[in-house]
């Protein structure tokens, strides 16, 4: 008699035999149908940009998925096209770009100076009793959803406008205003690689998930030009608070997006030795100072993290923990251009927002209602 | 402007050699799981070359991040949920599954165990396979299905609950409160996984 479940389960999982032989090749003809699948689907999800309102909706409702659109009726005012446009023997684009011929949707012009926390806050509310993730705008006391989706999530911009949907791949970077655009069928990997936003909310970081080459680009929503990233800082890279560097996951060295200016971080030894140590979640303009997540061992090295929490506030070059004078708890820091920063966490139902100047002396405040939901992530703050 | 129009992930003709030593080495567990998964050989083998296909798709990034095992297992189980959700493999009936024939206990206890497991919704099916086969602590579980470890923990909770109503005669072998279920399965250490 089994003495144990896992044993009986490892009796099950025997009874299944042994792998077949051919699973390499067999595995190898599968990406390529897939990938000329997903061609296929990224095209049709243009077309169907163009043809329907609330494009935004339509591409994050999963098939099959009975959740209510977000209410906002949005017209597709652009979509560009976005169609992968390899040679169609080698249509395995399974997670393409978009087309350089895309110009772009302008400017974001939003970033500012904050003296005040903005009318508007755009946070990523998850609960714990399904998988659903919803971003709810903040504004005048009251909140409304603004998008919704299942666990993986949203990549809002800090203009709280402009998001990437973060499903395994093939979805879209759209707009939540009144006028949405949306350029869909986008290879975006997110199992490790989720997309970061500049502070300007005008680039955001991508990462394809193609085996043949450097996947990491940034794509300038301004302007539509696209700029392959430098390998160090290819996945999920964290922006510094001006936009003007990119630091890597592990928090190790910062560089420009050209790879200009490459700056080993001098405390980094003193994070990445911790085995508990999760990534960079954020860091200051000045690269001096830097927020760090920690998770259980096992979690961290997973892989499958993607760090927002302030978990501990260094100084990059001591790797000196500096406190955060805030008392709520899962903390998240968003460094600001101009040294200050927004520390947003959690005081029971309560998010607590905070606005810091450079010396981390309080400008203002604010309290908003957390829904009971189990995690809450700032994602829009240059809103005005 | 760099980088040319939609530059595709178009894997190369042949497979490097790291990739096959990289499946001849996992797949057995991988297809164990798979198995688990599904219930059924040919679907598991169908789960696991999906996964494959999509790490292969992105080997050299894994490849260096020495993270194609924790990507492939994460793939399979979305996969599997995702086909669930989708509706597009009909769950598998339990009703083909071998007559428990009542003689030997041990092999009508798995039979048993079996069919209530391929009874779960998938996702509490994935849960118990991840906690109890793969070993994952909540935490990895939770981070592999992509939930919040509280719902990974319901969904144990809820599948073992569902194995003890579906299946009445393991009521009788075993206990009848998660917690005691957990202590009869694990009687070395009493760890408590649910």
């Amino acid at each position: 008699m089994p003495d144990s479940l896992r044993e009986l389960l490892q009796r099950l999982a025997a009874e299944g035999g042994t792998p077949p032989q051919d699973l390499t090749a067999g595995a190898m003809k599968k990406a390529r149908v897939i990938g000329r699948r997903r061609m296929a689907a990224g095209a049709l999800g243009a077309v169907a940009g163009l043809a329907l309102t609330g494009i935004a909706a339509a591409a994050l409702i999963t098939p099959g998925d009975d959740s209510p659109p977000p209410p906002t009726n949005r017209e597709t005012t652009e979509a560009p096209t976005n169609s992968p446009t390899d040679d169609e023997n080698e249509a395995e684009g399974d997670c393409g770009r978009p087309s350089t011929d895309w110009t772009g949707w302008g400017d974001s012009a939003s970033t500012m100076e904050l003296t005040e926390l903005p009318e508007a806050l755009y946070l990523e509310l998850t609960w714990s009793d399904g998988t659903l993730t919803q971003v709810h705008r903040y504004a005048g006391g009251d909140s409304e959803y603004v998008l919704e989706g299942e666990s993986m999530g949203f990549s809002v911009a800090p203009d709280g406008n402009r998001y990437a949907t973060t499903p395994m791949c093939g979805m879209a970077i759209a707009t939540i205003g009144e006028n949405a655009a949306a350029i869909t069928g986008l290879g975006i990997d997110s199992l490790f690689c989720s997309p970061t936003w500049a502070p300007d909310s005008n680039s955001v970081a991508i990462t394809v998930p193609s085996p043949e080459y450097d996947e990491g680009y940034l794509l300038d929503l301004a302007t539509g030009e696209q700029t392959d990233l430098p390998e160090e800082v290819s996945c999920s890279p964290r922006w510094s608070a001006g936009g003007e560097y990119l630091v890597n996951g592990e928090g190790t060295v910062a560089m420009r997006t050209d790879g200009s200016d490459r700056t080993e971080l001098a405390g980094a030894s003193t994070w990445t030795s911790d085995e508990t140590f999760s990534g960079l979640s954020a860091i200051s303009a000045d690269l001096g100072r830097a927020c760090l997540q920690f998770d259980d061992a096992e979690l961290a090295s997973s892989g499958h993290i993607d760090p927002w929490r302030c978990d501990r506030l260094v100084d990059t070059a001591s790797g000196d923990a500096i406190g955060l004078p805030v008392d709520t708890q899962e903390n998240q820091v968003v460094f600001l251009a101009d040294g200050g920063m927004i520390v947003s966490g959690r005081s029971g139902e309560d998010i607590t927002v905070s606005l810091m100047d450079a010396d981390m002396s309080l400008l203002d405040s604010r309290t908003l209602d957390a829904q009971d939901a189990s995690t809450t992530r700032l994602m829009g703050y240059y809103t005005g | 402007m760099s980088g040319p129009i939609a530059q595709s992930g178009a894997p190369p003709a042949a497979p490097p050699g790291e990739f096959e030593e990289f499946v001849k080495a996992r797949s057995g567990a991988l297809y164990a799981s798979a198995f688990l998964l599904t219930g059924d050989r040919g679907l598991a083998e169908d789960l696991l070359q999906d996964a494959l296909a999509r790490t292969w798709r992105s080997w050299k990034r894994l490849h260096r991040s020495e993270n194609a095992e924790a990507y492939t297992r994460r793939t399979m189980y979305h996969l599997a949920v995702s086909r669930w959700r989708r509706r597009k493999v009909a769950e598998v009936s339990t009703e083909a599954l071998p007559e428990a024939s009542g003689e030997d206990p041990d092999t009508a206890l798995r039979l048993a165990i079996h069919g209530a497991l391929l009874s779960l919704p998938v996702t509490q099916r994935a849960a118990i396979v991840l906690r109890y086969f793969e070993d994952l602590t909540e935490a990895a579980a939770a981070e592999t299905l992509g939930c919040p470890v509280s719902t990974l923990r319901a969904r144990t909770q809820r599948g073992l609950k569902r194995l003890r109503q579906g299946f009445p005669e393991l009521v009788l072998e075993i206990a009848d409160s998660p917690a005691r279920l957990e202590r009869r399965f694990n009687p070395q250490n009493g760890e408590s996984h649910a």
